[in-house]
């Protein structure tokens, strides 16, 4: 009985955690309200509101997490698409020149941040996955005294130091 | 006349090949420091040790893929001379390492970057393994010991750069 009962919680807590875990946002359809945004896949990161009363909802699955969701919402606060954004689509749009703001609206939140010991620098990291499988990091170098994007550097994560994942 | 300005570009090719690569491989053991320096320069750092042993370390630059360690005998005759840019000095790093100690054995790295949130800083070094390859120690910043180590492919990216320059 008691083992049953027991049993029967770790179950109920693994699925609470797995669906905490990976929220679903292919199952937010075009022209669901931001209400039902909220309740599929919680509060925003981050907000950007645009001149014409449109929002983009920003989701950063890291620093575990190898995906980050953007959802934009029309000014009739309706879904118009929801695009993971730490792809190989969006990453190819970094140019020279960007400042931190264009970085940070095309591909959302770093994982981390850090700083060139030598030639004033900020980079900026994501961990991504290429064609489903790839383990990649993504760093993005910016001048800091101009703001900057200075350098555009992709690795892919080497498997014998997997364990560092 | 044509012929004759031919040779000359061929001896002044002859004479700027050594200068450009300095060559190790005609280092021999038993080389006294003066020979060193005639053939490969001075050093970028020099290591002495209590027995009045040293070792000379001769990283390449920046672009460079091969750092050169010229060992010497307490009578500063030449020991031995070694490429610690390989697997073979890489995997001698372990977690708790100092950063002379990670310098003695794999030389000066190539960039330095630090990461504050995680209070970590990483020593970057490119290198050659079959793909264009970056090695990485990552110290705990703080407490000055390494953490771990990450090997990441250089990507090589659609406008024909490379993934970190």
């Amino acid at each position: 009985m008691n083992t049953t009962f027991s049993r029967a919680v770790l179950l109920l807590f693994h699925v609470l955690l797995f669906t905490a875990g990976c929220a679903s946002f292919s199952a937010i359809n075009p022209g669901a309200s931001a209400q039902q945004v909220e309740a599929l896949v919680g509060a925003p990161a981050n907000v950007w509101k645009n001149a014409d009363g449109s929002e983009v909802w920003e989701y950063p699955r890291g620093p575990l997490g190898v995906e980050t969701y953007m959802v934009s919402l029309g000014s009739d606060r309706a879904v118009r698409e929801v695009r993971q954004v730490l792809s190989d689509e969006y990453i190819s749009k970094l140019h020279v020149g960007m400042s931190r703001d264009e970085v940070r609206r095309l591909l959302g939140r770093p994982r981390d941040i850090g700083f060139s010991g030598s030639n004033d620098e900020e980079i900026w990291s994501w961990r991504y996955r290429e064609w489903g499988t790839r383990n990649m990091e993504l760093y993005v170098q910016f001048d800091r005294p101009t703001g900057a994007l200075k350098k555009i550097s992709r690795f892919q994560i080497d498997a014998s130091d997997g364990k560092r994942q | 006349m044509i012929a004759a300005f031919h040779r000359a570009a061929a001896v002044l090719a002859l004479a700027v090949l050594p200068a450009a690569c300095a060559n190790f491989s005609a280092l021999s053991p038993g080389d006294s420091a003066q020979d060193v320096e005639a053939r490969v320069g001075a050093p970028g750092a020099v290591w002495k040790n209590a027995d009045g042993s040293e070792v000379w370390e001769y990283p390449q630059g920046f672009y460079a893929v091969q750092t050169f360690m010229v060992a010497f005998d307490p009578k500063h005759a030449v020991r031995e001379v070694r490429q610690v840019l390989n697997e073979a000095y890489f995997s001698r790093i372990q977690p708790g390492m100092s950063r002379e100690d990670v310098r003695r054995l794999i030389g000066k790295p190539r960039e330095i970057w630090y990461y504050p949130a995680r209070d970590e800083e990483t020593w970057t070094w490119r290198y050659y393994d079959i793909n264009y390859k970056f090695f990485n120690v990552l110290f705990d910043r703080s407490g000055g010991t390494v953490r771990t180590t990450l090997r990441l492919d250089e990507v090589l990216l659609p406008n024909g750069d490379r993934g970190r320059h």
